[in-house]
């Protein structure tokens, strides 16, 4: 609370006192505030269970395809001239159906760990080709425009985007958190956990849905930010150990925190200069990646 | 039953006696008999095979298996690589679906019982424990509470002391607060054991159990599932060590290519004929003062 109380607080010239009668800290801070932290919330969460589930500590919502398909989804949308709640229920389905796609492509192709990685590499380069393809094609200046959104913006949202996609995200977490114990015994490989009595087939359709659902809600405000759903659970589960649950709820407390300190510092290190947030956790991410890497090399050796 | 020594009178005794300070020394020898006394509640009655086949892209792995498994009975699966063992185990736990015929327990087909209520029923130990988990070895344990907590259930007291009781029984008390990443292969091996009998199934199907174990708790180990077995318990596990084997189980089943080609007591199923054609190499095998001795040639 107090974290956020000193985030709203932040201002281009310094620091005061959160002012409530002042609009700008009405229409602009706080619904960039509230954003932050439903976004951080919902890709730490979302990856705290995709790791679970496709056994993979470097799994993200960003390096699996499940960001990029929801961002084409929205951007397909919106050049067909859709908003409102379309835009976040269009981002579900674009990451649901990537996250399916990569989940039935590993088990067809096997290729273990990296495997998995690279397969959900090409699946977010694909799909941002399209994106792209799309946005270029486009004479609309609102297209144009969701260039800066893509790259991870939270600069420009305002209340009604945060009411529309709350609700999506915080059903998705739901999801997620109802889930923590089946996919514990995900982790323990297929056969142990339907000797468990879980069903496998069901958990992993219901993980995919949870995960895109918050995943969705995330990339309909602000774009794809990478990394955040890979570092965040990661950083817990080195500290915390325990059941998935409790890993995911805790990320998610971590997450909404983590980037909404991030976005602070994103728009008052270079101010004026509005920078993106997602450019910012693209630049901590890759440290982070590589000590994970190399602490997993070693546990292997 | 009579060639096996009575383990459970001598940790009866000294389990709840022993004072703080040979608690640790004594832990070896306790452990198997923390709780011979009682017999399981609702064991196994029957474990049958009909018609059992599996075959993965139309080609068999397992097929024809038509054998009754002896309930509250130790059975040894044995036979070379390739054999199907493992496949055979899967399908009697369910965790594979018999494309041929079907496996009855309790008379009951297993594919028309709940996952739910067979994971109550029947415990699986896999022949490779994962290697990266990011659980502790208490919480690993713990998962073996799933089939009674369901997905939402906390863990009561009666879990807790069963968990304990399970790290206690493999001797791995003192790495309950450890992280999985830490253990060695033999101590994930035996966490996986703790987690089984944290389960509380009447059915044990072990695949290779003694994988990764070195010699003294290869010994607990064996000593645990006679005793698991005299309470109770069916197990049926998958065992590479001919010797053991025969010396440990009531039944054995000999595998090769798919089938079954032996099943009864460890001195009528295992012979040098039948071992000589399973493993398509010559083996001899006889009993010396109540050992096996397993001669190959080597």
């Amino acid at each position: 609370m107090l974290i956020v109380w000193i985030c709203l607080g932040v201002q281009g010239d310094g620091w005061a006192v959160p002012d409530w009668s002042d609009p700008i800290l009405r229409g602009l801070r706080l619904p960039r505030v509230l954003s932050a932290l439903l976004v951080g919330a919902a890709l730490a969460a979302a990856g705290a269970a995709l790791q679970a589930l496709f056994r993979n500590p470097l799994a993200d919502p960003t390096l699996i395809g499940t960001s990029s398909g929801a961002a084409l989804a929205v951007v397909s949308v919106m050049a067909l001239g859709l908003s409102g709640i379309g835009l976040p229920l269009a981002a579900f389905g674009g990451g649901l159906l990537a996250t399916w796609l990569l989940l039935g492509l590993a088990r067809v192709l096997g290729g273990g760990d990296i495997g998995l990685l690279l397969l959900g590499l090409v699946l977010a380069t694909f799909s941002g080709s399209i994106t792209g393809l799309l946005m270029f094609n486009s004479d609309d200046m609102a297209l144009r425009s969701a260039m800066v959104w893509l790259s991870g913006h939270l600069g420009t949202v305002g209340h009604t985007p945060f009411a529309l996609a709350a609700p999506v995200a915080f059903v998705g977490i739901a999801l997620l958190l109802a889930l923590g114990r089946d996919l514990d015994c995900m982790l323990l490989g297929e056969d142990d956990a339907r000797a468990l009595g879980v069903n496998v087939g069901r958990v992993r359709v219901l993980t995919a849905l949870g995960a895109a659902l918050a995943v969705g809600a995330a990339v309909s405000i602000a774009g794809i930010i990478a990394f955040v759903g890979m570092m965040v659970p990661n950083a817990c589960a080195s500290v915390l150990g325990g059941g998935r649950r409790r890993l995911i709820a805790v990320s998610t407390l971590v997450g909404a925190i983590f980037l909404l300190v991030l976005d602070t510092m994103a728009r008052s290190v270079a101010y004026p200069l509005d920078m993106p947030v997602g450019l910012l956790a693209g630049l901590t991410g890759p440290v982070f990646f590589f000590w994970l890497l190399r602490r997993r090399a070693r546990g292997a050796a | 039953m009579t060639k096996r020594p009575d383990t459970g009178s001598i940790g009866k005794g000294s389990a709840p006696g022993a004072s703080h300070a040979e608690h640790a020394t004594n832990q070896a020898r306790r452990q198997p008999a923390t709780s011979a006394s009682d017999r399981i509640a609702d064991p196994v009655t029957s474990l049958r095979c009909i018609g059992l086949g599996y075959h993965h892209r139309k080609k068999p792995l397992v097929s024809d298996i038509d054998v009754d498994i002896p309930a509250g009975k130790f059975t040894a699966v044995i036979g070379p690589n390739g054999a199907g063992k493992s496949t055979l185990l899967r399908l009697l736990g369910g965790l594979l679906p018999a494309t041929q015929g079907v496996v009855m327990l309790d008379d009951t087909p297993l594919n028309a019982i709940p996952a739910s209520d067979r994971a109550k029923r029947v415990g699986w130990l896999s022949q490779f424990p994962p290697a990266e988990l990011p659980l502790t070895v208490l919480d690993y344990v713990l998962l073996g509470r799933r089939p009674s907590l369901g997905s939402f259930g906390r863990a009561g007291e009666s879990d807790l002391c069963q968990v304990t009781h399970a790290l206690a029984a493999f001797d791995i008390s003192d790495m309950a607060s450890r992280p999985w990443r830490e253990l060695s292969g033999g101590e994930r091996q035996r966490a996986a054991l703790a987690r089984l009998l944290a389960q509380d199934a009447p059915l044990w199907l072990l695949d290779e159990p003694t994988n990764h174990i070195d010699l003294k708790h290869q010994a607990l180990l064996f000593r645990r599932l006679r005793e698991e077995v005299e309470r109770g318990r069916t197990v049926v596990a998958v065992l590479h060590d001919l010797g053991p084997a025969a010396q440990a189980a009531d039944h054995v089943l000999l595998m090769s290519g798919g089938h079954v080609i032996a099943s009864g007591s460890p001195q009528d199923a295992l012979h040098a004929t039948s071992l000589s054609q399973a493993y398509d190499w010559p083996v001899d095998v006889r009993i010396d003062g109540g050992r096996w001795l397993v001669d190959v040639g080597a």
